[in-house]
């Protein structure tokens, strides 16, 4: 197993301004999801989200195929990515073909997950992130750390200081209004002057062939209606039946979120700019992107990640992602269902240590807005992780057989009591931040042969 | 490479499908989350308050809550307190009407003379219409075909006579909006567009304040990229 994550979670937990800024962060987010939620039914319309996503899931290929039918006939184009590398691929064809140079993006996860901007640089066309929290954390060269709030890790005076040194303003004196403000200055330009927009779906209507997109900002606005050519990146499981499913999802996904009953912008897509329009994109094109996906839905018990609206909520009370903040997981998506997609996308081989990240206190699961059962999804793959370990099955293996039998079971206690108090090498791995356990003088059963006894 | 891409997906996505799914009946399930939609996710009224004024009092709450600036007038008025409006707010500056035909009805007058008016059907013509809109415009005033009482919000189609781009980029965008067309929930509002007879618009927003943003620090910061100023005038 890699030392990385350890040696990012160790560093995290260090930096007392990581601690404060994700505590105040954490805090701010859980209470205004409880304050939406107060007067609301909660339980049944959770049940009612979980319902509709099981149906999705049940129904995905048919969905997807509807959805495609129905986007064509709005003029859409539609395009299958298997992996990153096809989806990559097919964004960097469409660019080409109308010789983009300058792309805005709004905020998306799934092109996070491919790794959009990096390629685009690559082929020279400028990609600009234009949400003011992923803005902020491109400035910085850095990937964001909360898949709703990217740059929850830096406080105002880290993002004046930022501002002053790449954009070369004066903000010495500035308020968070005047940092914004800079922020949509330099933004404006661009939108103005871009060929492409890419966004992300939050919801794609199968039976309309309608695209929903929810922000606050007003960015996925411009990067959907003012560049010629509009390009939506979505995961293949964003798909709804119809319009019906929409307000319980929209209702969970931003009262979870942010705690809005609504965002400032709920964005309907159709179709691309219609006969006697004055704007509007002149190409959509639609990117259903599997990555991982497909295999997640061959698993009966793991499909259920498939479910997931990506609201944030189980990383906002994950006690462990409130620690280390989510730069430490070092994947796309952090927090406890960033533990859950990451492995299954990637490897168990490879990000199989993010599973350790977890006491398996079970908040991620208590407020899913679509009851996801995340405990159980990570508890699955660590025994999935353990199959794949051959030591630590066959340690598993002994373990189970001796504890299983009264007489190898009170060997291995005796063993154990009398090698404690030996003066051997500790493991440091689990000393160093633990005291060692000390055998106690006599055992469970000796005490309960003393106690009878005596009487 | 789309092509195959397509099939492996499909194929992968039918040959795993476990038993269980073909077992259940989902139709069931999603029938009853249609029914409940609309009562589940309001948040309560006192029941003492008379039914009708309950959801057009939340409406507004809602509205000046999320920051937007609201003027209750009637049909027959709204004309001269739009015009009291612009000429106390939108003196020396630039103004863009939509020529969306209900609001032209409103509106039979042009507008005071101190208000440099755009003219929508010239800027379509205009080959810096972009640059014009960017730059140019400090308030643009558009048609609301409905809007939603249990979430505070407007629903705004995009069409020939209003581009979807008016009410985003200038700094300041008025909203008008018919009591009579305003619906209970999200759900009745998206049947109202997208069931209706008619064309579906390409683009439908549905807005519920001025832009805004939380990024930096958790503090709400108006303006981020679209309107700083949402004013709405509902026509009772």
């Amino acid at each position: 197993m890699t030392n990385e994550f350890r040696i990012r979670t160790v560093d995290a937990l260090s930096d007392a301004t990581i601690r404060k800024n994700f505590r105040g962060a954490m805090d701010f987010l859980r209470d205004k999801r409880s304050s939406v939620f107060q007067d609301t039914d909660l339980a049944s319309l959770r049940e009612q989200g979980a319902a509709i996503r099981k149906h999705v899931i049940d129904n995905m290929a048919e969905l997807l195929k509807e959805l495609e039918k129905n986007c064509l006939r709005n003029g859409m184009h539609v395009h299958w990515a298997e992996d990153a590398e096809q989806a990559r691929a097919i964004i960097a064809n469409i660019a080409r073909a109308s010789d983009v140079k300058r792309v805005v993006k709004g905020k998306s996860m799934a092109s996070e997950e491919i790794e959009l901007n990096a390629h685009l640089e690559s082929l020279d066309i400028e990609c600009l992130e234009t949400d003011m929290g992923e803005f902020i954390v491109q400035l910085d060269h850095e990937p964001p750390s909360h898949i709703i709030m990217p740059a929850i890790h830096k406080s105002k005076d880290q993002i004046a200081e930022l501002f002053e040194r790449e954009l070369g303003e004066d903000t010495k004196q500035a308020s968070v209004d005047d940092l914004i403000g800079i922020g949509r200055k330099a933004l404006r330009e661009k939108f103005e002057h871009a060929d492409m927009g890419v966004s992300g779906v939050n919801f794609a209507i199968a039976d309309s062939g309608a695209l929903c997109l929810v922000e606050n900002e007003g960015n996925g606005r411009m990067c959907t209606s003012v560049p010629k050519v509009h390009v939506a990146l979505m995961g293949i499981e964003k798909v709804l039946p119809s319009f019906h499913e929409l307000p319980t999802l929209m209702s969970l996904l931003t009262g979870s979120a942010t705690g809005q009953i609504i965002t400032t912008y709920l964005n309907i897509i159709s179709s691309p700019q219609q006969t006697g329009e004055f704007d509007g994109p002149e190409e959509v094109h639609l990117v259903l992107l599997d990555n991982g996906r497909s295999a997640m839905h061959s698993d009966e018990i793991m499909q259920e990640t498939l479910a997931c609206i990506r609201c944030g909520a189980c990383m906002n009370h994950c006690p462990v992602y409130t620690r280390i903040g989510g730069h430490a997981y070092g994947s796309t998506y952090p927090g406890p269902i960033g533990q859950v997609v990451t492995p299954q996308i990637e490897s168990i081989e490879s990000k199989g240590d993010l599973l350790d990240a977890c006491s398996l206190n079970g908040a991620c699961g208590e407020v899913c807005p679509v009851n996801i059962e995340l405990p159980k999804l990570i508890r699955t793959l660590r025994s999935k992780q353990i199959e794949q370990k051959g030591l630590q099955r066959i340690v598993w293996k002994l373990w189970r057989a001796t504890y299983l039998n009264p007489a190898t079971h009170f060997l291995l206690s005796s063993l154990l009591k009398t090698l404690g108090r030996l003066p051997l090498p500790r493991p440091k791995a689990w000393t160093a931040t633990r005291a060692f356990p000390k055998p106690a003088k006599s055992s469970f059963s000796d005490r309960m042969k003393e106690r009878q006894n005596e009487q | 490479m789309s092509n195959s891409a397509r099939t492996s997906i499909l194929k992968r996505l039918k040959t795993n499908r476990p038993s269980r799914a073909v077992q259940k009946k989902p139709e069931h399930t999603i029938e009853t989350s249609r029914l409940s939609l609309s009562t589940e996710w309001v948040a309560k009224e006192p029941s003492d308050t008379p039914e009708s004024k309950a959801p057009l009092d939340r409406f507004k709450k809602l509205l000046t809550n999320n920051h937007a600036e609201l003027f209750v007038t009637n049909e027959s008025r709204f004309e001269n307190t739009l015009m009291v409006w612009l000429e106390e707010h939108c003196q020396n500056s630039s103004c863009i009407v939509s020529e969306h035909p209900v609001l032209k009805a409103l509106l039979p007058s042009s507008l005071p003379r101190q208000i440099q008016n755009i003219n929508l059907a010239e800027l379509k013509e205009s080959d810096n219409a972009k640059k014009t809109l960017f730059h140019d415009i400090a308030t643009s005033i558009c048609f609301a075909e409905s809007g939603i009482t249990e979430l505070g919000a407007l629903v705004l189609k995009a069409s020939p006579t209003q581009p979807r781009t008016l009410s985003l980029v200038a700094p300041t965008n008025v909203l008008v909006v018919k009591a009579k067309d305003l619906v209970a929930d999200l759900g009745t509002a998206l049947k109202l567009v997208f069931q209706a007879e008619g064309s579906t618009p390409s683009n439908c927003i549905i807005v519920s304040g001025p832009s805004k943003t939380a990024d930096i620090q958790q503090t709400l910061a108006y303006g981020a990229h679209g309107p700083k100023r949402l004013v709405v005038f509902l026509l009772t």
